[in-house]
């Protein structure tokens, strides 16, 4: 295929872009690419982009939108996608499902590594630690390594984890 | 703390990185985001924030609290010009506060579009040390209010694309060399794969002026603020490496008119009676590069050229004069005020 704008070299960047529901495509070479795109595209335009093509998907579908608002602030999901603002902390556990598939697409991950809050810090990551090593235990002995999976039990004895953060 | 304005250290002048900043979004547990706070409880958050920051008896003076609402037009303009509140801050109908350190480097926007914007800006590259400041604010905060913070996600932001470490690492760089080559258009679209974004500072989209950038972390969730800034310290050097480059091929084949180019713009800031700021910005750059590589024969400005930079904006310019300007006699107050410091 010919690049769609100087129907010279191949096309070898293809971008899709959803407006309304309404899919375009766009098949163009390196080059002209790089000129269509010398606008730097922020991450708010891919955010956005990627709730648009959210809005398109669940508009053939409608029962997948989230129906109920947050209980705290009221706050919709379809204002959630209008705005791509979140009303307050408990809208995060009242639209769980659409931010997780938002974090993995826009942030590649849906898992805090970073700072905790002093506060909590302690605590929280003991917990998270526990938690690491749990999988890690999981998979050593569905893979029947019984040596790591005594190594990694006597880790996590080892921690002396309090009761309640014990139980996953 | 040298007690300077970051953009007052010569440091800022002495290699392609000109400063480099740090911010941290949080909100406060209690109240609602942004969006669904009204102006009572935007009032009341306000106040409880400068309070944990800078308690009124505890002699704590290190931070100043700006009334935005008694600040003038052409003052809260310097304010965005030296990048220390954002146009969405200054647009903002609910109570807002801002709080600034000493030296103007470290600052705090409340209400913004999260509860808590916090920003440091070391002179050069420091990325490091702006990050130990932000956080001795973040803890300061936190010592006695709670933080909207969960377990998986991490801090909780307006903006999802903030959720995490609500972390936003940036250099602020010159480029004046790669800016002009034929490589740097494709480079835009290679660095936004790798989660990393590169923009002219001022003026809008990808148009810059005077070749300073801005390259910054778009991801927040995932990395630590440690690999956060990593990531972003690799992907400078490559952009440098490419600046280099170009500035090698520049200085080597085409060194004389490179030095014509440094001494023509020199010339027109020095006796110019009417110049636009992107003009000037530009010239700028050329004599920033004249100073840097040696191929200005000229005594420095006791002023930093980036510091030349900010002054010459519409803001600044205002304000020194105590009045507002329309274009062309900010053009020639512009002038004027190069010509000071350069003729």
């Amino acid at each position: 295929m010919l690049c769609q704008k100087c129907k010279k070299n191949p096309a070898t960047v293809h971008m899709q872009q959803f407006i309304g529901g309404n899919k375009t495509e766009m098949h163009l070479c390196q080059e002209c690419s790089a000129i269509k795109m010398d606008m730097p595209i922020s991450f708010e335009h891919i955010f956005k982009g990627f709730l648009t093509s959210l809005q398109s998907m669940t508009a053939n579908r409608p029962t997948q939108t989230p129906s109920t608002p947050c209980g705290r602030c009221g706050m919709t999901y379809e204002q959630f996608k209008s705005s791509g603002k979140l009303g307050c902390e408990a809208c995060y556990p009242a639209f769980a499902k659409e931010i997780e598939a938002l974090f993995k697409n826009v942030q590649g991950s849906t898992r805090h590594e970073g700072k905790f809050p002093q506060r909590m810090g302690v605590d929280m990551r003991v917990r998270r630690e526990a938690d690491t090593l749990r999988i890690q235990l999981k998979e050593a002995v569905d893979a029947e390594n019984y040596e790591d999976a005594a190594r990694l039990r006597d880790i996590l004895r080892a921690m002396n984890l309090p009761s309640e953060v014990k139980s996953p | 703390m040298s007690g300077r304005p970051w953009f007052a250290q010569p440091i800022t002048d002495e290699g392609p990185i000109l400063s480099s900043r740090i911010r941290l979004a949080r909100n406060l547990r209690k109240y609602p985001f942004h969006q669904k706070l009204n102006a009572p409880g935007a009032a009341t958050m306000v106040q409880e924030i400068a309070g944990a920051i800078a308690p009124p008896d505890s002699g704590r003076g290190f931070f100043h609290k700006m009334d935005m609402q008694s600040l003038g037009e052409a003052e809260q303009k310097t304010f965005l010009e030296k990048h220390i509140v954002s146009p969405e801050f200054l647009r903002g109908t609910l109570p807002r506060g801002l709080l600034i350190s000493d030296d103007q480097n470290v600052s705090v926007m409340l209400n913004e579009e999260d509860h808590v914007r916090i920003q440091s800006v070391q002179p050069g590259d420091a990325l490091a040390e702006a990050l130990t400041a932000a956080n001795q604010v973040d803890d300061l905060i936190e010592e006695t209010l709670e933080y909207a913070f969960h377990s998986e996600y991490g801090y909780l932001t307006a903006c999802p694309t903030n959720t995490g470490t609500g972390l936003r690492a940036s250099y602020m760089i010159h480029l004046p060399f790669l800016e002009r080559t034929d490589q740097f258009k494709a480079l835009l679209p290679a660095i936004t794969k790798f989660g990393i974004t590169l923009r002219g500072i001022y003026g809008e989209g990808t148009e810059s002026m005077g070749g300073i950038y801005q390259i910054s972390n778009q991801t927040t969730l995932g990395k630590t603020e440690g690999e956060i800034i990593e990531a972003l310290q690799n992907m400078t050097k490559k952009v440098m490496e490419h600046e280099n480059q170009a500035r090698d091929k520049m200085l080597g084949a085409h060194r004389a008119d490179q030095e014509n180019m440094i001494y023509r713009a020199y010339g027109v800031l020095a006796y110019s009676r009417k110049i636009t700021a992107k003009e000037a910005m530009d010239l700028l750059s050329e004599v920033r590069l004249g100073y840097l590589y040696g191929l200005l024969d000229k005594a420095k400005p006791t002023k930093q050229i980036y510091q030349i930079m900010m002054e010459i904006q519409p803001g600044h310019l205002q304000r020194v004069a105590g009045r507002e300007m329309d274009e062309a006699e900010r053009d020639y107050a512009r002038a004027a005020y190069l010509r000071e410091i350069f003729c």
